[in-house]
């Protein structure tokens, strides 16, 4: 892959190339989100490692998170995400629905163990199971989702309907939904 | 007299604002291929429920959906069957995909399997590596400079939903005939949408819209929204419609550097009077010349 993409490279063909995938997926609430999770945790992102997958054809990033406190799960300093999609040697590919991340985010997360022999773990839900932490007008710190390019069905009726986490909700009263869930 | 009629077509596409038009990575460059003849080949086996025969049926009345119209010259090409692998091959030639994945890679995969550290177990096992809630995805990779679109597979969920092809109520209980489930055309008929480059409309009567459901079959065809989107993108006669900034190579790789994300797909607005009327304008320039 690597060698593919510098012979693409030293051709000239100097394309930035993205991939977009569009998801319809069931919706799920944060219960649904912590019972699924073995790890919720809130965080700043530290690190993204762009990967080629073996036969070269899709990229994953690795997202290397530097945990602040752990809501769910065993207590770790660290915890790296397998995340879809990223840029690597000009050609990049983002997964629509998919959970997307930036360097120095402070986010929450609702994480599952991969059976990977690395230690690496995936979000759950899609983009439903990672939250950006930012502060509202008055200061205070709320969790924002982003379900761009995600379309969620209700998973009883499979009918179209609103996101249970559909907008900001105060970061105190997340963790609260959160371990009342895993109680 | 053709100016008259762009600019009848622009007005026309004007109410449906609600259609949009994928964007390229960071760029909020618009995507579109730059052929107007797109190949498509299913993959052997195609996969899934739904007899291969019938299947395939289906398919091509889903590509002809969105071909259909008079005001576009767009057009899908059939063509051999492909081996049942995904993505996009920087070596090339790529061909657009369509299977159904028939078993989760849960259930496939071995633990500490070396795929599982960079999400390759879909072709390498044939499974769905994705969240299990998800019904279908679509892939299209594309230059983020240009917009042009390089290549896109459609992969559906068989492993966790189950595809129908029959008319009738919807289906209410498992292994139930006659019925609508997961509707098969309904569902490509969408996907094939983001393989030419749309985006979710808002329009709850367009096949772009968000979501789909179980027994849902309105989705087979096109609605108002559809229709609006595909004559100002893939205009007859005329070049796709482009927008975003236009990039050279050299700017293209300092937003690679600049953009540091695992994503970063800004989806921006397409339909709309100003578009249309661009387009309108465009064509009406051209023509007059």
């Amino acid at each position: 892959m690597i060698a593919r993409l510098a012979g693409m490279v030293a051709l000239g063909v100097l394309l930035a190339a993205g991939a977009a995938h569009a998801s319809t997926m069931v919706a799920m609430s944060v219960e649904e989100l912590a019972q699924r999770s073995d790890r919720v945790v809130t965080g700043r992102v530290v690190a993204l490692e762009p990967r080629a997958s073996e036969d070269g054809k899709r990229i994953s990033t690795v997202v290397t998170l530097q945990v602040e406190e752990v809501w769910k799960g065993a207590p770790a300093q660290e915890v790296r995400i397998l995340a879809l999609g990223g840029t690597l040697e000009g050609i990049s590919q983002v997964v629509t629905g998919a959970a997307s991340f930036r360097e120095g985010e402070e986010v929450v997360v609702f994480l599952r163990r991969l059976r990977s022999a690395e230690p690496l773990s995936e979000v759950v839900g899609m983009a439903q199971g990672k939250l950006s932490v930012e502060r509202d007008d008055e200061g205070n710190l709320v969790a924002v989702p982003s379900l761009k390019g995600l379309d969620l069905v209700d998973r009883g009726t499979m009918v179209p309907g609103p996101a249970p986490l559909g907008g900001p909700i105060p970061v105190a009263a997340l963790q609260e939904k959160v371990q009342a869930a895993t109680r | 007299m053709r100016i008259v009629f762009v600019l009848l077509l622009a007005i026309v596409a004007t109410p449906a604002l609600a259609w949009k038009q994928s964007t390229a990575g960071d760029t909020g460059v618009c995507l579109a291929w730059g052929s107007r003849a797109l190949g498509w080949s299913a993959a052997s086996p195609l996969g899934g429920p739904v007899a291969e025969g019938v299947a395939l049926q289906v398919i091509r009345r889903s590509f002809e959906v969105w071909e259909s119209e008079g005001c576009t010259d767009l057009a899908f090409v059939e063509g051999p069957r492909v081996s049942r692998a995904v993505g996009f091959d920087a070596d090339g030639p790529n061909t657009n995909v369509l299977l159904s994945r028939d078993r989760d890679c849960e259930d496939v995969v071995p633990d500490g399997d070396p795929c599982l550290s960079n999400r390759s177990c879909a072709n390498k096992y044939d499974c769905w590596e994705f969240d299990p809630g998800v019904i279908a995805m679509t892939t299209v990779t594309s230059s983020n400079c240009s917009g042009r679109i390089l290549d896109a597979d459609i992969e559906l969920d068989a492993a966790n939903f189950r595809f129908t092809v029959d008319d009738g109520p919807r289906c209410d209980r498992e292994g139930q005939t006659g019925c609508v489930d997961m509707d098969l055309q309904n569902t490509l008929v969408h996907e094939i949408g983001h393989l030419i480059g749309l985006d979710h409309s808002d329009d709850r009567n367009a096949t772009m819209y968000r979501s789909a459901s179980a027994g849902e079959t309105n989705k087979r065809v096109l609605g108002q929204d559809d229709r609006a989107a595909l004559c100002v993108v893939y205009p007859t006669g005329a070049g796709a419609r482009s927008c975003g900034p236009a990039a050279t190579p050299a700017q293209c790789e300092a937003r690679r550097q600049r953009y540091r994300t695992t994503s970063g797909c800004n989806q921006a607005g397409g339909g709309g009077l100003l578009a249309g009327l661009g387009v309108a304008l465009f064509l009406a320039r051209r023509r007059a010349r």
